[in-house]
């Protein structure tokens, strides 16, 4: 059969498991060893390379595997890279292949080409594509929590944008005898650098990785008045909670979003544990006990006068809380070394958030460790990625076309970066058109 | 006993193309329509052509259907629009003379071979376990078929509104087909309501035309028929009538708002959806009410030009109104109307239950075409009629029925969006609708379409040897333009620096300047080196494919992988119920469309790609 376009895909299971694979499959594949790997691989045999920036800067040491055609899982030629899960390198990797040599992979294409090239049978394929179709679910879940708050805000902006100018365009072309509106050139041109100037400010934001919504979360507990929320702020860098020293301040789960290291996180700062009857403290504990749920870490903080003693275990024992780190607050009390030392494979802290001591260490810790814990999400991020860039490139022809009076081209453009937009978004773009012209203007002689 | 092979309900726009169609491909077909009379009547607008229009329009030409050629031969006006827009959005625009159209479609019915009309009104379907037998006349009378096309336009439970009044009727001075409307119900199929507008007609010698806006026909007269404007015959020529401009004012609206309570569009008689780009004038007067003014067209109607069309101002409001508010507007102060507007409802099919053949999904061999699918226009129904005559040809003959894709034809857009799609509103061709807007023009539907049209056997070889013709005459220019040769030091080019700011670099063609998007063919037959084109009209296509080369090559590449999934053929007994892993939703709607290819299920709501890739994976594994 054919060969088809290269296809490219973070294919980790999910969670943060040590390892990341990135697959790759298509003709494509020697083309990247060649030029992007630069060694030779011998198929099938693992070989140990480094990744490097184009300024040289290491990115990360990955092993290689290449599997000749048609010895591999689809097929086709492919090549798998194994990094050390870090997200970020991994999705880094991954752009550096999707600008030149492949196209992300749909959900289940792999499994597709496989099939297609007599792989596997039926009755697997049809067991996978079950799969494909949860896994589709929980892309698209993960592509909705990506879309929240302004980033989906900005893009709707800017469908909304596209699609007055189109409306415009479209009904200059369509109803040309009718009372169409006034389009100039003129116009079209200061309306199309809007556009690129707000979609390249937006494609820098997801370069940077704090578009993602769908973030670590990183809760804070403890017993009440022990600095938890002075930890907060100290991690916000701004006052987000109130901070006081009368205990139970704090009595519902405050969420906070920070960005480190290019992440995106949620910091939850919580009502402090205790044994206690007041109905509205043990609606705030209530609140505390499902924010230690859905973290995924969480930032145990003891006052360091008074130590990590019995009920701070029977706390952490009786809320199920497995993935957490001490911190021991208020050293400039008892005059403890800021250190971070690890007992039996958890993290102990010693900071003072008054003074600022050892809290360089946890900050730098707790960077290291934000790496979103869905893969998808990296991977919708990146699929977003793709669309506003094919849309900046159809906006920038855009401008050429009406720099040479060709409004029919520009409005091929439009129409294409209007569609890479709703390939975000979701929605009809033939039918938002015609909503957009009937409404703004009287057509109809 | 009457016996054909195909039987065509209905002598309107659809059916005229289909019955010709159909009798061209050499099957016996009977034309059953309530008057002989009204065949080819225009029951609104007597215009053929405007954007998109005489896109679907062309198409049905290069296979050789009617609409075309009997309007360029009626034409009272004639206009190219968007002349300074760029090709793929230009599009012809004829105002024909609404008798002379009428009596040369029947003139083109009665003299083709195979083609019977019968008079009378067909008020059941005959079925024999199952199978279409033929219909039966209100009469009693039978006729009897293999296959049948309806094409019964706004006939089927018909009602039209003029302020309080409402009767039923197909349109003004028509019976409705009630009792054709109740086999249909009776047998499930899904049927809705929609509505559309006319304005009232004027009598010329009441307008005073002394202060209006003239507009005559462009000067280069062009034509929609490629047999005129491509191969070299020439129309019948009837005298030229020019359309005039006038413009409503705050005094008309103040008339229509102070009146809108006995318009059934506003008082609730009328809930049915109209179409939004053909407001009514109550409507505009109502959304648009910021506006001073709505532009008003002075139609002629006919070559006696007795009656005017004031194009813009369709109602229904009463009769009395409609005078008082037409006298406000400046030319009609002294104005008399001859036929008042109306609002008409009527039932249509929801098209969703058809295959992109447009045959029945219900019952085999019967196909439906026009306004009963939801369309609204003449271009549309004619566009549908064409097909579905092929396709019940094609059924008679026992060969493989035919559609084009969405990227070969603005027919093929149509179709799928309402088989796809379905409508909520009477759907009307508009370019934007297509894709491939730029592969899909004006010049050369006859290169997309003609060629396919003679193998299914609706196109006479003499008009594939003049598409031939054409063709090489294009390729001849082209080649010419390639071979003469522009060097950078040379006075032609000093000659374009001077012109266009154009600095050579090295050696050009002249076919290569086209490209260039401020240098049309004009200019380059101004050059010196240019030498003697074979034909002018020939080299301005040339010049018109260089301008998209460019543009198809990138989308031809960019698009060609998705094609190969796009095109992928479902076969028709797959059973949805039966495939692992569908979500319900997903096994409904797919079993309500049936779609024809990957591509066309992708378009239907809420189908992921991952349902597209289960299929793919099912229908290799299945069909192999
Ligand atoms: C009031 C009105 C306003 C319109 N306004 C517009 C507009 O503004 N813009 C626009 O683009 N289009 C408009 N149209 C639509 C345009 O006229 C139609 O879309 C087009 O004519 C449809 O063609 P058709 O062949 O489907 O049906 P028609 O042209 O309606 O033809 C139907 C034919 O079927 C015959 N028939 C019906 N029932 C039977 C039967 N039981 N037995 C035998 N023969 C039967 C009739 O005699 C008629 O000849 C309007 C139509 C009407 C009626
Ligand atoms: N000396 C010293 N005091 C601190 C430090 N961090 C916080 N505090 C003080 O401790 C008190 C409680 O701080 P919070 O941050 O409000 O503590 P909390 O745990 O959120 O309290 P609740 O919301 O009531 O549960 C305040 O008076 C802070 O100023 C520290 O590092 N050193
Ligand atoms: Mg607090």
């Amino acid at each position: 059969m054919t060969v088809k376009e290269t296809i490219a895909a973070i294919s980790t299971a999910h969670g943060k498991s040590a390892i990341g694979v990135i697959r790759v499959s298509g003709k494509n594949v020697l083309k990247i060893i060649k030029d992007f790997i630069g060694s030779e691989l011998k198929p099938r045999f693992a070989t140990n390379v480094k990744i490097r920036e184009k300024s040289n800067a290491l990115i990360d040491d990955v092993i290689v595997i290449y599997y000749k055609a048609p010895s591999s899982y689809t097929g086709e030629d492919m090549l798998e890279i194994q990094s050390h899960g870090n997200p970020i390198t991994m999705d880094f990797i991954l752009e550096q292949i999707c600008d030149v040599y492949a196209r992300l992979s749909k959900p289940g294409e792999f499994t597709e080409r496989a099939f297609l090239n007599n792989k596997i049978d039926l009755v697997q394929a049809e067991a996978i594509a079950d799969l494909i179709n949860a896994s589709h679910i929980s892309a698209s879940k993960a592509a909705m929590i990506t879309l929240q708050g302004n980033f989906s805000k900005n893009i709707e902006l800017l469908i909304e944008e596209v699609l007055a100018l189109r409306a415009n365009i479209e009904a200059c072309i369509n109803f040309p005898e009718d009372d169409s509106p006034d389009n100039s050139n003129k116009n079209n041109f200061n309306a199309i650098n809007s556009l690129i100037a707000k979609l390249s400010k937006l494609i820098k934001s997801v370069d940077n990785g704090i578009v993602v919504n769908k973030t670590p979360t990183i809760t804070i507990i403890g017993k009440p008045n022990v600095g938890k929320s002075s930890l907060a702020n100290l991690l916000l860098g701004e006052q987000g909670s109130i901070v006081s020293s009368t205990p139970g301040t704090t009595r519902d789960a405050l969420h906070h979003e920070v960005v480190l290291a290019k992440n995106n996180i949620t910091i939850i700062d919580t009502a402090g544990l205790r044994k206690t009857s007041d109905s509205i403290e043990l609606q705030g504990i209530e609140i505390t006990k499902k924010s230690i749920n859905t973290a995924s870490l969480v930032l145990y903080v003891v006052d360091d006068s008074l130590g990590f003693d019995t009920e701070d275990k029977a706390l952490i024992a009786e809320n199920k809380i497995n993935n957490y780190w001490v911190v021991n607050n208020k050293i400039d009390l008892t005059g403890a070394d800021p250190t971070m030392i690890k007992i039996s494979n958890v993290n102990h802290f010693n900071i003072s958030t008054i003074q600022n001591l050892g809290t360089d260490n946890l900050k730098k810790k707790l960077s290291e460790n934000s790496v979103p814990d869905d893969e998808t999400t990296g991977t919708a991020r990146l699929r977003h990625r793709e669309h506003l860039k094919s849309c900046l490139e159809n906006l920038y022809m855009a401008l050429d076309c009406n720099n040479n009076l060709q409004l029919e081209l520009v409005a091929e453009e439009l129409r294409l970066a209007h569609v890479s937009l709703v390939a975000i978004m979701g929605g009809d773009v033939n039918e938002d058109l015609l909503d957009k012209i009937f409404s703004d203007f009287c057509i109809g002689k | 006993m009457k016996k054909f092979d195909v039987i065509v309900i209905g002598g309107g726009h659809a059916g005229c193309e289909a019955a010709h169609a159909a009798a061209r491909a050499n099957v016996s077909v009977a034309l059953i329509t309530m008057k002989h009379e009204s065949i080819g009547q225009m029951s609104c607008n007597p215009a053929v052509g405007g954007i998109g229009k005489s896109h679907l329009a062309k198409e049905v030409d290069a296979l050789d259907g009617l609409i075309c050629k009997i309007a360029d031969h009626s034409a009272l006006q004639r206009r190219k629009l968007n002349a300074s827009k760029g090709p793929a959005v230009q599009a012809t625009r004829i105002q024909t003379c609404r008798d002379t159209y009428k009596s040369k479609m029947q003139q083109a019915i009665d003299a083709q071979k195979n083609l019977s009309v019968v008079e009378g009104m067909v008020s059941n379907i005959i079925l024999d376990k199952e199978i279409l037998q033929g219909v039966v006349m209100s009469d009693g009378s039978k006729v009897f078929a293999k296959t049948v096309v309806l094409t019964t336009g706004t006939f089927l439970g018909g009602k039209i509104h003029i302020g309080d009044k409402s009767f039923s009727a197909g349109r003004l001075g028509d019976n409705a087909s009630n009792e054709l409307e109740n086999f249909f119900k009776k047998y499930g199929f899904s049927l809705g309501r929609l509505k559309t507008g006319t304005p009232p007609r004027i009598l010329k010698s009441s307008i005073d035309y002394s202060l209006l806006e003239e507009q005559g026909s462009d000067k280069n007269k062009p034509c929609l028929s490629y047999m005129h404007d491509h191969y070299g015959q020439t129309p019948n020529i009837i005298s030229e009538i020019p359309c005039h401009i006038t413009y409503t004012n705050n005094e008309t609206h103040k008339i229509i708002k102070d009146n809108q309570s006995l318009s059934p569009l506003y008082n609730g008689v009328i809930d049915s959806v109209g179409p939004r780009y053909c407001p009514s004038i109550e409507d505009k007067v109502e959304r648009f009410y910021d506006k001073d003014a709505h532009q008003v067209f002075l139609e002629p109607e006919t070559l006696s030009d007795k009656e005017i069309y004031p194009n813009g101002l369709s109602t229904c409001l009463p009769e009395d109104v409609q005078l008082s508010f037409l006298r406000t507007i400046k030319g009609l102060e002294n104005c008399e109307i001859t036929q008042p507007g109306y609002a008409i409802e009527y039932s249509y099919f929801d098209p969703r239950g058809l295959t992109k053949y447009l045959e029945t999904k219900k019952i085999k061999n019967l196909f439906f075409a026009g306004q009963i699918n939801g369309t609204t226009g003449y271009e549309e129904a004619a566009a549908q009629g064409i097909i579905a005559g092929i396709n019940a040809s094609c059924s008679v003959r026992n060969i493989e029925m035919w559609c084009p894709n969405r990227d070969q034809a603005y027919i093929g857009v149509m179709v799928d969006d309402l088989v796809t799609l379905g409508v909520t509103e009477p759907y009307r061709m508009f370019t934007s609708r297509a894709e491939h807007r730029l592969r899909l023009r004006e010049d050369n539907a006859d290169e997309r379409l003609t060629a396919i049209g003679h193998k299914l056997g609706v196109v006479s070889s003499e008009r594939l040897l003049s598409l031939k013709n054409k063709i090489q005459k294009i390729k001849a220019e082209s080649k010419r333009l390639e071979e003469i040769k522009i060097l950078p030091s040379s006075k032609v080019s000093s000659i374009l620096e001077k012109k266009f700011n154009l600095k050579l670099k090295n050696v050009q063609t002249m076919k290569s300047l086209l490209k260039m998007s401020d240098i049309g063919y004009k200019d380059i037959q101004g050059l010196e080196s240019f030498g003697k084109t074979i034909n002018s009209d020939i080299g301005h296509l040339v010049a018109i494919q260089e301008r998209y080369e460019g543009y198809l090559k990138r989308q031809d590449q960019e698009v060609s992988n998705i094609l190969k999934t796009q095109n992928i053929k479902i076969p028709e007994q797959i059973i949805y119920n039966e495939i692992k892993g569908l979500s319900n939703e997903a096994k409904e709607k797919l079993s309500e469309v049936m779609p024809h290819t990957l591509g066309q299920a992708s378009r239907i709501s809420g189908i992921t790609p991952a349902i597209i890739s289960l299929l793919r994976i099912y229908i290799k594994k299945h069909s192999l």
